[in-house]
């Protein structure tokens, strides 16, 4: 259990890399309300608990990004408050590749986001492997297709001439 | 020697007389038979005028049957022979008349056998030569069809092709190089996009559903 200082931020709060889609929110709230579960309890018996229950590494790097000491209630109440499943405030981004993605690219790709798009996008991964290479995205309203199938639809026309041009060659 | 021809010419002269006497005998003697002959028949003519009953008596009857049974068969006999000859010619001639005409009969018959086989042969022929040309014309049609058919479905089986290459191609490429592109080395090319639409995802995101 990590500890930071109970102070309270005011701060927007924010969303750590590794915390990708709504899979991890969901997962986060689970753990977090079982730890409040647990240190209300022991506050309700009045004496200090023994051993606190290992926290993951999720849940400690939102805290440590958020100033939040997890042993204070009014920190775990406020990111209890904030890792809310289905939290309007969190858009959620549908991105589908061709093959599974490594976290290291998941880390890089939800940092872009973050900065660039919305500073507590979701993203919410899917496979494809028809699209070979890029990637498809699919926000609220609308869909991006960025995969090297559309990019050779889209180009078909300039194949098409390449290959007459080609024929054309042959048949001289 | 003189003695030698004495007794040749005496021997000579013997001879010639024995030989005149032999002659006169035997003159004399026929004389007598025919003149007993004649006596004979005289006899005989004689012995008719008086009894002629006595002449042809049984054994002259039956000698001049025996005559004529002879002569009849003699007659009949040369009769027999000349019909056996007349009838072998006949046999002949018929023989040959029946052969010229079953011959003359076999060859007509022959030849109209062979005119009926010449006509059905022409007949067999021209309807052969009909049906060839007759097959001539459907091949030909069917052989200008097939072309024309082929022609047609080679054509849009290019056309076909030439339509659908850029699917074929893309369809390949990207089967081909899909598992091969690392997402890693993906990624700028992929913030490069997201990077040019990123006023329209950020739109669409703050202006919610």
């Amino acid at each position: 259990m990590v500890e930071h200082s109970g102070e309270a931020n005011a701060a927007v709060m924010r969303l750590p890399p590794a915390v990708v889609g709504p899979v991890d929110i969901g997962r986060l709230h689970r753990e977090l309300t079982a730890l409040d579960e647990f240190l209300s309890q022991a506050a309700l018996r009045q004496s200090e608990p023994q051993d606190l229950p290992r926290t993951s590494k999720l849940l400690e790097e939102l805290s440590k990004q958020n100033t939040l000491n997890l042993l204070d209630a009014k920190d775990r109440q406020r990111l209890r408050e904030f890792i809310q499943p289905a939290n309007p405030k969190m858009p959620v981004l549908h991105m589908s590749f061709a093959a599974d993605p490594s976290p290291v690219f998941l880390n890089k790709l939800v940092s872009w986001l973050r900065t660039e798009i919305h500073p507590l996008a979701l993203l919410q991964i899917g496979l494809q492997p028809s699209i070979a290479a890029g990637c498809v995205l699919r926000t609220t309203n609308k869909y991006f297709d960025f995969s090297l199938r559309k990019n050779f639809t889209e180009k078909r026309g300039e194949l098409i001439k390449r290959l007459e041009a080609t024929k054309a060659v042959n048949e001289l | 020697m003189d003695v030698l021809k004495i007794i040749i010419i005496l021997g000579v002269v013997v001879g010639a007389g024995a030989l005149l006497a032999f002659i006169l005998l035997k003159g004399g003697n026929r004389s007598a038979k025919k003149t007993k002959v004649l006596d004979n028949a005289q006899d005989v003519v004689k012995k008719a005028e008086h009894d002629i009953e006595h002449i042809f008596n049984d054994e002259f009857r039956e000698e001049l049957r025996n005559r004529g049974r002879l002569h009849f068969e003699k007659i009949i006999g040369e009769n027999a022979m000349f019909l056996q000859q007349d009838l072998r010619l006949t046999t002949s001639q018929l023989n040959e008349y029946m052969k010229q005409e079953i011959t003359r009969t076999l060859q007509e018959e022959f030849k109209k056998y062979e005119e009926s086989i010449m006509d059905a042969k022409q007949m067999a022929v021209d309807s052969i030569e009909k049906t060839k040309e007759a097959i001539e014309q459907q091949r030909q049609i069917l052989s200008a069809e097939l072309e024309e058919q082929v022609s047609i479905e080679k054509t849009r089986l290019i056309s076909r092709f030439e339509n659908n290459m850029a699917d074929i191609i893309n369809h390949y490429v990207l089967s081909a190089i899909g598992d091969q592109i690392d997402l890693s080395d993906q990624l700028e090319y992929i913030l490069s996009d997201l990077e040019t639409n990123k006023k329209a995802i950020v739109e669409d995101i703050n202006g919610g559903a």
